[in-house]
């Protein structure tokens, strides 16, 4: 039975997905299914055991078209509302007053550890530019998602993490590549 | 350059669980029982499953559950729309699909 007058709706989807990093300013995201750039929405995560929320736009994603796995959406947030405490940019605000000293490795109650990163070698893009990541240019991004400056710390657990999301930014990025070459050559 | 980022990250050990909420807005083309035809700018899978809101005649806001059924592409005008066929349910379970709009 079709209500009356209606002529308009909108449909919202809940999605699960994993975050990498996050920061006052967006965060990289990593979806089973891609999104396209300018897709507005709202993210939930829990940070310090208390859900918060925050409005995104994706601005950049790091995949085939049409390929089957996962793949990097980067997201930055949009201030739409002032960054109250439930907000994400609203906690990483109060935690950015908590760390004194640049990159430094703390544990958080939450179950979230984090180590705070210096702006030195932080590289990205916030803009609707969807970027380069294919073919030669895939190692760069790789290493600017992955933000060399890590390899200068001295801690053994920013290098870990350093290089666990380096392995998976090539991994991802490396994919791509080669299914192209493959497909080229086929 | 003005579209640098402006704000250092935190770096998660392992990936944090998250959940995000992507709305869409849609043109209802037809609906006859709980069968819904909407054109949406944006593709879907078939077995995705959206939360439909409408006003209702009453001019309250009523929330259904739609699963895709089938998506093809259409062209109005030069543009490029999906042609979303979808099966309607009840009211979702509370609290679902209505966090957009109470925020």
């Amino acid at each position: 039975m079709r209500p009356p007058n209606v002529s308009t709706t909108t449909l919202t989807k809940h999605t699960s997905l994993r975050v990498w990093d996050i920061g006052e300013g967006g965060c990289l995201l990593e979806s089973r299914e891609s999104l396209p750039v300018g897709t507005v929405g709202m993210l939930s995560i829990e940070l310090d055991g208390e859900t918060r929320r925050e409005w995104f736009r994706i601005c950049r994603v790091h995949a085939d078209e049409g390929r089957r796995g996962t793949c990097l959406l980067a997201a930055e947030f949009l201030p739409l509302t002032a960054a109250g405490g439930e907000s994400v940019r609203g906690t990483l605000r109060q935690w950015r007053s908590v760390t004194n000293s640049p990159r430094q490795v703390f544990e958080r109650s939450g179950g979230m550890r984090g180590a705070w990163r210096g702006m030195a070698g932080a590289s990205g893009r916030s803009s609707g530019y969807p970027g380069k990541f294919g073919g030669s240019d895939a190692s760069g991004v790789a290493a600017s998602m992955a933000e060399p400056e890590e390899s200068h710390d001295t801690t053994a657990t920013s290098f870990v993490e350093s290089s666990a999301t380096t392995k998976l930014a090539s991994r991802l990025l490396n994919w791509s590549t080669h299914a192209r070459s493959r497909r080229a050559r086929g | 350059m003005t579209d640098r980022r402006r704000q250092p990250r935190f770096l998660f050990l392992a990936p944090a669980d998250a959940h995000i909420q992507v709305t869409i807005d849609g043109d209802v083309e037809r609906w006859q029982d709980d069968l819904a035809v909407v054109i949406s700018t944006t593709a879907a899978v078939q077995g995705d499953e959206f939360v439909m809101q409408f006003d209702s005649p009453s001019g309250e806001p009523t929330m259904r559950l739609a699963r895709v059924l089938g998506c093809e592409p259409v062209l109005q005008g030069e543009a490029i729309r999906y042609r979303l066929h979808l099966s309607t349910t009840s009211n979702p379970p509370a609290g679902e699909g209505g966090e957009i709009a109470a925020t």
